[in-house]
Formats: structure tokens, C-alpha cells, sequence
């Protein structure tokens, strides 16, 4: 984070990533594509770094793969799918132990690096070369994803809060489900797989991303071999724009049964654009309340007893700040008004330059730990070369730094209510016919 | 001052154990080129411990369920301020838990590490609880258990220990109930406080980019040396049965969850950390990722990959787990008995078991690659009677024959399952 990545760009659209620091003692390589979030699609995409990290031409059995990769000291291969504004973004990585702490003198990392881009590039393939072989572990995935969609009601706080970013991006891209949905996925075969992978290889944004203390000369050298083999098209725009405000704050409130606790979200728009303005605008959501020292922190929770959790984040690439938050029903007005009201502190100016300073310390603190771990190192990297925003940890600060109060009048007068999503228990009548069904 | 320096040449690490004047036990863990800094203040105390005496009592008492817990978020307010509002002006991360067995105060920074250091030791030293701060906090964890009863993972997990366990006071959820956090005054906050924040029951672990010399003089100013009182907890006897085989509830989620447990008896130090890295083994030979029953499951759409086997031990408890979503949550559960009575029959296959032990102690280096994490395993250590390289060599040594051993011995019968099943609206 000192300097910045070693960064080379290897095919159209391709760019491989090193960081070496001989402090860790495992290293990370993520392959990471971006491609427009579309309902159309997301299904499709989704499920390829979840069919790919389990298994590759050399390994096709999962059982084989997972004991080869256990035999590398848990060599970790895993995937990531999330949605970063417009852009469905999908990693597969392999974590693994550096060779210096192998007990029998084992290769790990040449291993290891083998492992990942055969995942990537070489996937055991049908005679006819156009749809994936194994059919039983795509239909294994098929299950996997849905089954994945539908548990998202299992966790109520991350359900609440997606179902307030699809109100707050309706008839967006970022409203779109980054799993997909049901009955796409149902759909899907083995051949229309491979068609999308196809695709994605010719059309993603590609991002290599190195982390650790080897210095990844091999990874690099296999990284061109593969690159240069494949015939890159039009690449996708890997992009996100801000969310226009609704005329109205659209309001909403949705009732599960047996739920003991409301989850209340709301979301805030900004017209504020620029990579300028970030800085003030993640300043001001982190004083009001990003963090223990918050105005949501200290008066909701603290001063009222109102919630356990109460706090604010500000999504830089859609232009949005939400709150989320656990109440009883019966105390949700109360709690609404006073978010409103600590927000109409911060525009009015109410608040100490001991408050900004604590917001400032905070992300500085938070910036300087990123380079701890390979994971925490990789995504933030990753997000500066998707905001199109590649600068040192040092460079960042500075901006942090230059933030002033007025800076956070104005970003917090540009945020406008946008969206209010609350969700509740049924009433005790319909719990009742609940039970009586039973 | 007692210093001992624990070190390691296979991972060629090294820490330091100092047994401070005041009473504290200080393990210091230097992490080079790390830009932040973790730090723990623990105490040997967590929401098991609700029966216990010290040499100034007559007799055992019973407090409340809860308490633990509920003074792990009180201790953050004094008369004078709020430990908050201090860490808000070095930047600090800063939070706290309690578990079954412990509470743990903490912080992670990459600036002002003495600053923070002194907060740290300041607040935990010294407790101040009014009535009205008390009702305000009893306002907060409702809400905060309220919120744990809408979350499926955490009632399977709990639910499940209340089958497993007749007597134990780990069937008790760690924030105790809306209903026993509302008998907790001043005076069961200030008496559980001296007994168990006494320094002698405690530890500082600190791991990352911090000055060793500068953290002791810091302790030696800011401790207050305290007798040892002689701290004994109690548990009840606790039959080596399971309680129920089964445990069902009904929740709104998308597909049944569910979390089984084998009963095992509970160990001691070193005899702990074993059978803690043998039992992971067993489980992850038989059941994990690399095994056949798992490849088996999976393929027949019996569970999903977000299944996952564990060990949970403490202080008076150990039992190995398996937890995951299932459409029939019960087929898993007698499939996963017969593959462990098959594994006791045939053997454990040889290949399989030393690719998870390297597994294993892969998964050990990587924790020394994060501060959190090496700070935690070191308390976590300590509490156990250990130190932090105990596990790693354990692991590294460790014989076919002892594993199998332990698995042939293994009642796959004592078990019980947790279920929590979609409501039907």
C-alpha cells in the first residue's frame, strides 16, 4: 500500500497485480471478471466460479481436488460473487502456504498457481468441445445457487438490506440479484455454461491480483501463456452510475411470521459526483455514524436504548448512504425520527471538530490495517482499479486529510431521503392462523 | 518480573510470557513489518460461570444468567467518560465479546498504540454502574437478543446444546434471557466484577507492530496489583449422556438447518489441545471435504457446501459438531453416525488423514500471517493451560495410531440433533 502494485497489462482488458512484502507467510493470486449486472445473465455468471473452484481437467472429481489441495497445507481454492454497484463482479482465488513452511520441502506455490489457472482455463470439456463434461456437478452447482438465493431470508438483517437496495435501485442494474434467480438458473445446461464462460473470457474486464511474499515470475509467465492463447472481443464497461433520487420517498413495509425484531432501513441520495468528493462523503457517513463515536452510535443506541445496532455506509459507486438498524415495531417512528434528526444536525453543522477528527482517525486507522491481511489487501485494490482511482495508501490519506467541515455540510445537505424499508413481524392475528395450520 | 520466552524453530516464531507484579499474565508477540497492533484484555470469565466462591466467601453462589455479558458492555462507561469517546480520538478499533468461557476486551490500531494501550488498561480497571446506566443497557441487549431469536444459525447452535447437555451452564445462550438480565443490579455487576477482573484471572495478549519495552512500562504504572483471591468455579455434574436426542423449532427460513453434536467428556490442558487437534482430524477425515461420505452427501443433494464440522470446547465441555442446511436434516444425522461407526470398523483411510493433518497445520501458519487472529490464539492458549505452539507441534507430531485411537473409542451414538424447520405463511 506503500508503493503501488506492480501492474502489467498482459491481453486487452487483462491486467496482472503483484504485491510482494516478505511479511506474510501465505500468498493469495485472485482471478477476478466484472461484468454488467443483468438479470438476464447474472444466473449464467454466477455460477461459474462456483462450478470452477471446485474442480479442473487435471482434478475432476471434487473429493481429488479437495485432497490434492489438502496435501498443499490447505491450499484454499475458493470463489467470490458480489454485486459492486452496476457491475457483478466474480473471483475465483487460491490461498495457499508459502514453500519455506512446508515440512517435507514441498513446491507449494508452483503447485498451487497450476491449481488456480487450470480451475480458470481448463475445464474438463465434452468431445464435441462446446459444453461442459461434467453434468452432474453443474446441475450440483444449479442446486447450490438456489438454494443460496433462497436462504438469503435466513439472515434478517442482510435480507432487510437487500430488500432496500432493490427498492432503492429499481429498474437498475445494481437492483438486480448478483446470485441470479430461481428460474434462470433452473434453466441453465451445461452448454449455455460454457457459452458464458466463453463469453466472459472474451468480454470481462480481467484483473490478476498477486498478494504475498513470493514474487509470482511463474504466475506472470502462465499468466501471458493463457492470455495469449485467447482471442479477446468488445470488452464490457466495467462501470456503475450514480442513482437518480425518486420523485417521492418510496415507503414500504414487509411482514414475516415469527419475527421478534423490526429491521428498518433507509436510504439516502446524493447528487454529488466526482472522485473528489468521496473523501468528505465517507468523512461525513462515518461521523454520523459509521463508527462508536457516531452521532447514530451514541444517540440511538446509547442516549435512547433504541437499538443494538444502528449505522450508516456510503456506497461510493452508486452515490448512496444507508442506514440499517434492529428495533422493536412499537419504537420504529421514534427511532426513524431521530436518524432524521442526527442527519439534520450534521447538515445544520452541528458537530465538533473532535467529531470529524474521530471520523478522519477512524479511516486512517482503517486504511493503515488494510495491508495486514491478503484478502482485506486484494478487495481494496481491486475497488480502486474499479473506480478507476489507482493511488497509494499514502496518497489517499492526504485526500482524507484535506476534508473540511464545510465539506461535510455539503455532502450531508445533498443527501436526500430516498427509500424507507421496514421489515416487521406478522400481526398476532395472523400468527395465530399460522400455528392453527400447523 | 517472571519473563519466559516461548519460541518455536519449525515456524520459526517466538513471543514473550511475563507474570507481571500486579498479578496479570502479559504475552507480547513483536510481529515484524506489520503496520497495526491487537490487543486483548481478558478475563477467565464467561457466561459458564455462574456458580463459583473465592477465599472471602463462606459458600458457592448462583448469580443470574447473563452477567458476564451484560458487564462486558457496561465496563465501557465510568463516571468519568465513556471508553468510546477515548478510542474516538486515537482512531482506534476497538470492541469486546464474551463467550462461554471468557470475556475479551480489544483494540487494533496502526497509530497511538500506547494511547490506546492505556485506555484499554484504564476502563477495564475500573468499573462504575448506576442504576439508570443499568436500565439503559438492559434496554440495548434485549434488543440484541432479540435480534440473535430471528437468526436461525445462532438458535440450531443453542437449542442444540440444550439437547447435548443436562446440567451445564453452557446450554445457557451467553447473553442469558430478556428475563434474567432484567434481576441484574449494582451489586451482582460489582460482585462478579472483583472476583473475576481480578488481575491473577486475567491476561493481556498482544500481537502485531507495537514496543514490548514501552507496553511494560505502561503496565507497570497503570496495573493495580491485587491478592489472588483463590477463584474456584463450580459446574454441576454433568451425566455423560446426551439430555434429548432431537431438538425442533420452527422459524422463517428458506430450508431446514440443523447442527449435530457427539458428546465427548470434557479434558485439561495439554490432554485438551490433543484431542482438540485429534477430533478436528477425525472430522474433517470422515466428514470433511476430502472424505467420501461428504462427496457421497453433496452428489445426492443431501447437504450443500455449507456444510462444516468443528470441535467446541471449554471449561467443562467438549463435543464435536457438524452443522449445515439440509432438506432432511435427519438423514445427514444417520449418515453421519454410520460413517463414523464405518470409520472406527475399516480404519481411517491413510492417504485422506495426512493430507488433513497438513491441512491442519496449514490452517495453523496462516494464523500467524494476522495479528487478530495470533493475539486470540495465544490468549486462547493460555486459558487452556497451553501455549500457542502447543497446537502446531501436536499437529506436526502427531501418529496415525493415536488418531485412530481416539475415533475407535468415539460413541458416534451420544449425539444429538438440532433442527430448525421453515414455518410454513
Amino acid at each position: 500500500m506503500d508503493k503501488l502494485p506492480k501492474r502489467e497489462k498482459i491481453a486487452e482488458g487483462v491486467h496482472f497485480n503483484t504485491i510482494t512484502d516478505p511479511r506474510y507467510k501465505f500468498n493469495r493470486i485472485t482471478a477476478g471478471f466484472f461484468a454488467p449486472l443483468d438479470e438476464e445473465t447474472a444466473s449464467l455468471y454466477a455460477l461459474i466460479p462456483r462450478l470452477f473452484h471446485r474442480a479442473n481437467a487435471d482434478y475432476p472429481k471434487s473429493k481429488d481436488f479437495n485432497n490434492y489441495l489438502a496435501s498443499l497445507y490447505n491450499a484454499k481454492s475458493g470463489y467470490e460473487v458480489f454485486g459492486t454497484g452496476d457491475t457483478q463482479f466474480l473471483g475465483i482465488y487460491m490461498n495457499f502456504m508459502d514453500d519455506n513452511y512446508a515440512l517435507h520441502g514441498e513446491k507449494i506455490t508452483e503447485e498451487a498457481v497450476k491449481a488456480l489457472f487450470n480451475c480458470v482455463f481448463n475445464q474438463a470439456c465434452s468431445e464435441s468441445g462446446d459444453e461442459f463434461a461434467d453434468n452432474a456437478a453443474v446441475e450440483l452447482c444449479k442446486r447450490e445457487q438456489i438454494e443460496a438465493i433462497e436462504s438469503e431470508i435466513n439472515d434478517k438483517r442482510t435480507y432487510a438490506s437487500n430488500q432496500a437496495r432493490r427498492i432503492l435501485y429499481q429498474g437498475e442494474a445494481a437492483a438486480v440479484n448478483m446470485l441470479g434467480d430461481v428460474e434462470r438458473t433452473r434453466e441453465i445446461t451445461p452448454q449455455t455454461l460454457f457459452k458464458a464462460y466463453q463469453k466472459l473470457l472474451k468480454s470481462a474486464v480481467i484483473e490478476i491480483f498477486c498478494v504475498g511474499c513470493n514474487d509470482f515470475s511463474d504466475a506472470l509467465k502462465q499468466a501471458k501463456k493463457e492470455f495469449s492463447a485467447l482471442e479477446r472481443g468488445k470488452i464490457y464497461p466495467a462501470e456503475s452510475a450514480y442513482s437518480p433520487l425518486k420523485p417521492q420517498t418510496a415507503e414500504t413495509t414487509e411482514r414475516l411470521p415469527l419475527l421478534n425484531q423490526s429491521k428498518m432501513v433507509l436510504g439516502f441520495k446524493t447528487d454529488l459526483k466526482g472522485k473528489e468528493i468521496r473523501p468528505a462523503i465517507t468523512l461525513m457517513s462515518l461521523l454520523y455514524g459509521g463508527t462508536i463515536s457516531s452521532k447514530l452510535f451514541l444517540n440511538v443506541r446509547e442516549r435512547l436504548s433504541l437499538c443494538y445496532y444502528c449505522w450508516s455506509q456510503f456506497s461510493a459507486n452508486k452515490g448512496v448512504m444507508s442506514v440499517s438498524c434492529g428495533v422493536e415495531e412499537s419504537k420504529i417512528e421514534e427511532a426513524k425520527a431521530e436518524i432524521l434528526t442526527q442527519l439534520e444536525n450534521v447538515k445544520k453543522g452541528d458537530f465538533t471538530d473532535e467529531e470529524l477528527n474521530s471520523a478522519l482517525l477512524h479511516e486512517q486507522n482503517s486504511i493503515k490495517t488494510t495491508r495486514d491481511s491478503l484478502s482485506s489487501l486484494t478487495w481494496w485494490y481491486i475497488s480502486l482499479i474499479y473506480m478507476k482511482d489507482i493511488k497509494s495508501a499514502a496518497e489517499i490519506l492526504s485526500d482524507f486529510e484535506k476534508v473540511t467541515r464545510e465539506d461535510i455540510i455539503k455532502t450531508a445537505n445533498s443527501m436526500k431521503l430516498d427509500t424507507f424499508y421496514v421489515l416487521s413481524g406478522l400481526e398476532s392475528n395472523d400468527e395465530e392462523m399460522i400455528n392453527e395450520d400447523e | 518480573m517472571n519473563k519466559n520466552i516461548i519460541k518455536n524453530e519449525r515456524v520459526r516464531e517466538e513471543y514473550q510470557v511475563i507474570k507481571h507484579p500486579s498479578g496479570l499474565t502479559v504475552c507480547l508477540f513483536p510481529m515484524k513489518g506489520f503496520s497495526s497492533a491487537y490487543a486483548l484484555f481478558a478475563a477467565k470469565y464467561g457466561s459458564v460461570d455462574v456458580t463459583f466462591k473465592t477465599n472471602e466467601d463462606a459458600d458457592f453462589v448462583t448469580v443470574p444468567e447473563g452477567i458476564a455479558h451484560f458487564l462486558e458492555h457496561k465496563l465501557f462507561e465510568n463516571d468519568q467518560c465513556d471508553a468510546f469517546e477515548l478510542y474516538a480520538k486515537t482512531g482506534a478499533n476497538a470492541n469486546a465479546y464474551t463467550s462461554f468461557d471468557k470475556t475479551a476486551y480489544l483494540f487494533s490500531c496502526s497509530q497511538k498504540f500506547e494511547e490506546n494501550l492505556e485506555i484499554l488498561l484504564k476502563f477495564v480497571q475500573e468499573p462504575y454502574f448506576t442504576d439508570e446506566s443499568i436500565a439503559k443497557e438492559q434496554g440495548i441487549i434485549a434488543q440484541e437478543l432479540k435480534m440473535y431469536e430471528d437468526e436461525p444459525g445462532f438458535q440450531v447452535f443453542y437449542n442444540g446444546l440444550r439437547a447435548l447437555y443436562h446440567n451445564h451452564p453452557v446450554r445457557i445462550d451467553i447473553g442469558g434471557t430478556v428475563e434474567s438480565i432484567a434481576k441484574i443490579d449494582k451489586d451482582l455487576l460489582y460482585r462478579c466484577y472483583k472476583t473475576f477482573y481480578n488481575l491473577n484471572n486475567m491476561i493481556l495478549s498482544i500481537a502485531g507492530n507495537f514496543d514490548a519495552q514501552k507496553t511494560l512500562e505502561i503496565c507497570d504504572r497503570l496495573l493495580k496489583p491485587v491478592p489472588d483471591l483463590g477463584l474456584e468455579a463450580l459446574f454441576p455434574e454433568e451425566p455423560p449422556e446426551i439430555k434429548e436426542r432431537e431438538a425442533v423449532k420452527k422459524m422463517t427460513c428458506a430450508m431446514p438447518v440443523f447442527n449435530v453434536f457427539l458428546k465427548l467428556p470434557s479434558f485439561e490442558e495439554r490432554k485438551n489441545a490433543e484431542m482438540f487437534v485429534i477430533c478436528n482430524i477425525i472430522l474433517e477425515t470422515v466428514l470433511g471435504k476430502t472424505s467420501a461420505f461428504y462427496d457421497r452427501a453433496i452428489n445426492d443433494g443431501l447437504i450443500n457446501s455449507n456444510f462444516s464440522v468443528g470441535v467446541l470446547n471449554g471449561r467443562g465441555f467438549f463435543s464435536m459438531t457438524a452443522d449445515g442446511e439440509s432438506s432432511d436434516p435427519r438423514k445427514v444425522f444417520t449418515e453421519i453416525k454410520k460413517a463414523l461407526k464405518e470409520a472406527k470398523e475399516t480404519g481411517l483411510p491413510k492417504k485422506e488423514f495426512e493430507n488433513v493433518r497438513k491441512m491442519t497445520y496449514g490452517e495453523l501458519i496462516s494464523m500467524l500471517g494476522s495479528v487478530s487472529s495470533t493475539a486470540s490464539a495465544v490468549m486462547d492458549a493460555h486459558f487452556s493451560g497451553n501455549n500457542l505452539f502447543d497446537v502446531i507441534e501436536i499437529t506436526a507430531e502427531l501418529k496415525y495410531e493415536e488418531v485412530v485411537k481416539v475415533l475407535e473409542e468415539l460413541d458416534e451414538e451420544n449425539s444429538c440433533i438440532s433442527i430448525i424447520e421453515p414455518v410454513e405463511g
